[in-house]
């Protein structure tokens, strides 16, 4: 049986849906991310997991059990803060012996749980600093680690490292991860950083509106995004979207690309007509000179990185990004592109979702 | 002189320079305050300081600055003097159990008023009409409230069953009662704003976190509240104790100090030393010691304050 | 924030509530309702909680000496009255004092805040200095200062009551502005230097107008303390200068307390104005006595 279960809840705020109509089975020990753009209804659905926000419809299951009606106090939920609120006029110590205090364990074996957690967090030497003194990182530390100290059935996290510069969140994404698998704790992950959700998940949520756009395996995400959303939301560089011709007929579908390159695959359950092509700036190779199957788009401008590029090339009346291995290229330099097989993305411009295919082969 | 027969705004003109120059504006504006405090806080301190080595009476007819000396005897003969360690140990007393009685109703009230419940503003303001009302006047009424025959009795009788007719205001033991209910009545409202205000202050999440780690209300008050409201629970009880300490308004209204000198309180022993027995040596020497000891206070006090800002 | 609470328990809340709004405002209806009684109903027991025949003879014999000297006569010694004198004069002087001595509080106290906040004049400990003023109990000061006055010629008058009231309420004006002037960043004021303004220039210019409220709040908080102020009053003056605090203990002390209608309604009256003012600096309250200390 999972973890937890929600089954159709929704919240309305004024008018507004929150969330609407959302299921969702989290298994025991999985990292699930819901990722989102701000608004979406990520800290809502938290809200109502943690107990704060009253669903208007639908049911919350912790192992099978409903907890609609339980308080914050006795859903035996973790809980961490986008602001962490560590206890500031306490000391970390206590601050990490607080949930066991309330447990009731006897003061011995609170220090020792205490003092293993500090081990784990790496928080030996911050344990008889007052909770105000502490920086952003700590905080996070110590409001993790009380949490943890609980043995909670649920870990949920609010966006724990937008507080935190850019090198500490790429160290700790690992850190963090390595140290859910090793306490098998069920986590709960709520951000809007697509980076963090694709590399500690075990599966991601991806929410919009309210709602539960698409929920895979990171890898499924990046390389079989459900519609246009998904697509465009996940990638460092941005998808590009390129207009295109598709004409069906019971073999094959055909699909015309600005600037002659045409692909081919089997017959795909798409109308005809004016469609759009998402690829991406990694999935963009540069081929030395004119050939079947390739296009041309002059160089506009480049972004360096350092260790690679981003070019921006101008195609069918728009700047193509393209990643590419570091080298001396000229403004106005005509480029050569060809789409990589397998990896571009048929999006049906009507009901926005992409259509997988499989290519026949590239014809001039 | 030519000069002279210029315009004779030179000479204030050249004057208010040299002002400028000698003194710095911002100290200039500072004066007005810092010489009135000065004239009127200052100058009588250091007569206090005078009277209180002599042994000055107005009724004897010569000049306090003729009077004779006596050095130290008037401090000998305060810390013999039964009737002002009394005052000093009554004062102590009133302070004590007015704060304590002040904190404690304000702490509770202020819970009750941390959420939002329909009428709660109007419930404030009327909460807070106490301490809005000229002290003599709270007095005043409070005199009217525990004469023999009045409302106060009336309802003691009837919760006990048979008439009660005590005359509170003239019985040795419990005359200090009224007055200290009085300070208590109109006082308890500004710690309640104050303890209201530090609550309503409190980080929010702190307590969430608190209440999803599983802590009940309790625990969550004594231990994550109340540390965090101690900066304004302390600066409350300083302010209220100090003023407290200086009670006189509702001793002169409800007793004098009376019966006997059952309810007098320093301000009151003071006065009556002063206004109707005419010591003035002797009760500028009481006045020394004491603004000794407040200032001492105070000083340590505040300092415990800056070092806890920082 | 906690969860909705049992029934029981948000019934005991409400109870509470309401005891305290009884207890708050008890004192005070009974004030008022006893300026309305006539005499005979002053020590009636059972007490009369609302007087079946309402008058305003009270009000009558506070304000009129004339109908003070019948209801005297009437009297024939029942109840001592040796009160003379009208509300009017009481009022007129407390009037007079109390404003003038907030109009200079506000004004020393601005100057001097501003100073401070600005220019950190006098160091670290400079405000604490004008605090240890407020910690002074007045009886220490009132001997000295009866002795000062006599000499200065200041006994029994306007000018030296002024005084007394105006340093005694500048720790509250100093601190009180000085926390409004603080909210007020300093770089506004910088700007208008830079445009050649002298500094008092930049602050009456761009400061000033931002903290007007802050400064009128000060000022009616300012107003109520020396509206309220009884020591001063009574050891300062010997007759000549009567403020409403001192006209309430007189008619107290006149009578050993007797009067009960006329007490009460020379109280309602004197109180009055306090509490609308204190009604409309409301929100200012808690930074006043707090010294600025605790901010909304």
């Amino acid at each position: 049986m999972s973890k937890l279960t929600l089954s159709r809840i929704s919240k309305r705020f004024s008018g507004r849906d929150a969330v609407r109509d959302l299921s969702l089975a989290l298994d025991r020990g999985e990292f699930l991310s819901l990722l989102g753009p701000s608004g979406c209804g990520k800290s809502t659905t938290l809200g109502m997991i943690a107990g704060f926000i009253a669903p208007d419809a639908g049911d919350i299951l912790i192992d099978g059990n409903r907890i609609n009606d339980l308080s914050p106090q006795q859903r035996r939920i973790g809980l961490v803060l986008q602001d962490y609120a560590v206890f500031t006029s306490l000391t970390v110590r206590a601050n990490l012996s607080f949930g066991l205090e309330v447990k009731g364990l006897k003061r011995g074996k609170r220090r020792q749980a205490v003092d293993e957690l500090a081990r784990q967090l790496d928080l030996s030497d911050l344990l008889d600093r007052r909770g105000g003194s502490l920086n952003m990182s700590e905080m996070q530390r110590v409001a993790l680690a009380r949490t943890l100290a609980t043995e909670p059935e649920l870990l949920l996290l609010d966006e724990p490292m937008s507080n935190l510069d850019a090198e500490t969140r790429a160290r700790l994404r690992g850190e963090l991860r390595q140290l859910q698998k090793s306490l098998a704790q069920t986590v709960l992950y709520v951000t809007h950083d697509q980076a963090e959700a694709l590399s500690m998940s075990d599966r991601v949520a991806v929410m919009r509106d309210g709602e539960i756009v698409q929920l895979a395996t990171p890898h499924d995400i990046y390389h079989r995004p459900a519609n246009r959303f998904v697509a465009e939301f996940i990638g460092d560089p941005p998808l590009n979207v390129i207009p295109c011709d598709v004409a069906t007929d019971a073999a094959a579908t055909a699909i015309a690309l600005p600037g002659g390159a045409v692909l081919r695959s089997s017959a795909l359950p798409i109308a005809p007509g004016r469609h759009w092509l998402g690829v991406r700036p990694h999935d963009v190779e540069l081929v030395a000179t004119a050939s079947p199957g390739a296009v041309q788009a002059p160089l506009r401008f480049v972004e360096n990185f350092g260790a690679r590029h981003v070019l921006h090339a101008e195609y069918a009346s728009d700047l193509l990004r393209i990643e590419a291995v570091p080298a001396a290229r000229s403004i106005g330099e005509m480029l050569h592109l060809r789409f990589t097989a397998d990896r571009v993305l048929l999006i049906d411009r009507s009901s926005e979702r992409v259509v997988p295919f499989r290519q026949l082969e590239a014809a001039a | 002189m030519a000069a002279q027969a210029r315009s004779p705004a030179i000479p204030r003109f050249v004057t208010a320079r040299a002002f400028r120059k000698l003194v710095p504006f911002n100290v200039a504006i500072a004066l007005p305050a810092q010489l009135t405090v000065l004239t009127v806080v200052l100058v009588p301190t250091l007569i206090v300081v005078w009277l209180s080595l002599t042994d000055w009476q107005p009724t004897e007819g010569i000049p306090w600055y003729r009077a004779d000396l006596v050095w130290f005897w008037n401090y000998y003969d305060l810390f013999h003097d039964a009737r002002f360690v009394a005052a000093v140990a009554r004062t102590l007393l009133v302070v004590v159990a007015c704060m304590a009685a002040e904190f404690l109703l304000a702490m509770g009230l202020a819970l009750l008023f941390l959420d939002d419940w329909p009428w709660r503003k109007i419930a404030v303001s009327i909460i807070i009409l106490p301490m809005m009302v000229v002290s003599v006047d709270a007095a005043n009424a409070f005199f009217m409230l525990f004469n023999d025959r009045g409302p106060i009795n009336y309802l003691i009788s009837l919760i006990i069953g048979r008439p009660f007719e005590f005359a509170w205001l003239s019985d040795p033991t419990w005359a200090l009662l009224p007055i200290m209910l009085s300070e208590i009545w109109q006082w308890t409202p500004l710690m309640f704003l104050l303890v209201l205000t530090g609550l309503m202050n409190l980080p929010e999440n702190q307590i969430r976190a608190a209440y999803v780690l599983g802590a009940s209300r309790t625990r969550i008050f004594l231990r994550v509240m109340l540390p965090l409201l101690m900066p304004v629970i302390i600066i409350a009880l300083l302010v209220r104790s100090i003023e407290t300490f200086k009670i006189f308004d509702p001793v002169y209204i409800l007793t004098r100090g009376g019966p006997g000198a059952a309810t007098e309180t320093i301000s009151m022993f003071m006065y009556n030393g002063a206004f109707v027995y005419f010591r003035i040596g002797y009760i500028a020497a009481a006045a020394l010691m004491i603004l000794v000891v407040v200032i001492a206070i105070c000083f340590a006090l505040s300092r415990l304050l800056q070092r806890h800002h920082r | 924030m906690f969860g909705a609470d049992k029934a029981w328990v948000r019934w005991l809340k409400r109870t509470t509530v309401c005891i305290a709004i009884v207890i708050a405002s008890f004192p005070i209806f009974w004030l008022i309702s006893t300026s309305f009684k006539p005499v005979d109903e002053w020590q009636k027991f059972p007490p009369v909680w609302i007087s079946s025949q309402p008058t305003l003879q009270n009000y009558r014999i506070v304000f009129a000496p004339k109908a003070a000297q019948e209801f005297a006569a009437k009297q024939q010694g029942a109840i001592g009255y040796k009160v003379s004198g009208s509300a009017w004069k009481a009022f007129g002087d407390s009037a007079i004092i109390a404003t003038a001595a907030t109009v200079l509080s506000v004004l020393f106290g601005t100057l001097a805040a501003y100073s401070i906040v600005r220019f950190h004049t006098g160091g670290d400990s400079y405000p604490f200095q004008f605090l240890t003023v407020r910690m002074f109990p007045p009886i220490a000061v009132v001997v000295p200062m009866v002795v000062l006055f006599s000499m200065l010629r200041l006994s029994d008058t306007y000018f030296g009551l002024i005084l007394a009231y105006t340093a005694f309420t500048l720790p509250f004006s100093i601190w009180m502005i000085r926390s409004f002037i603080e909210e007020v960043p300093e770089e506004l004021e910088g700007a208008a230097l830079i445009y050649g303004m002298r500094p008092l220039h930049a602050f009456l210019k761009v400061t000033f107008p931002l903290i007007q409220g802050g400064v009128l709040a000060t000022a009616l908080f300012v107003f109520i303390l020396n509206w309220s102020e009884f020591l001063f009053a009574l050891t300062l003056t010997t007759g000549h200068v009567v403020t409403v605090t001192l006209q309430v203990a007189n008619y107290v002390s006149a009578s050993s307390g007797k009067l009960y209608g006329v007490q009460a309604a020379m109280g309602t009256v004197s109180t009055l104005p306090v509490i609308f003012f204190g009604y409309i600096i409301q929100r200012h309250l808690v930074r006043g006595l707090s010294f600025g200390a605790i901010k909304r």
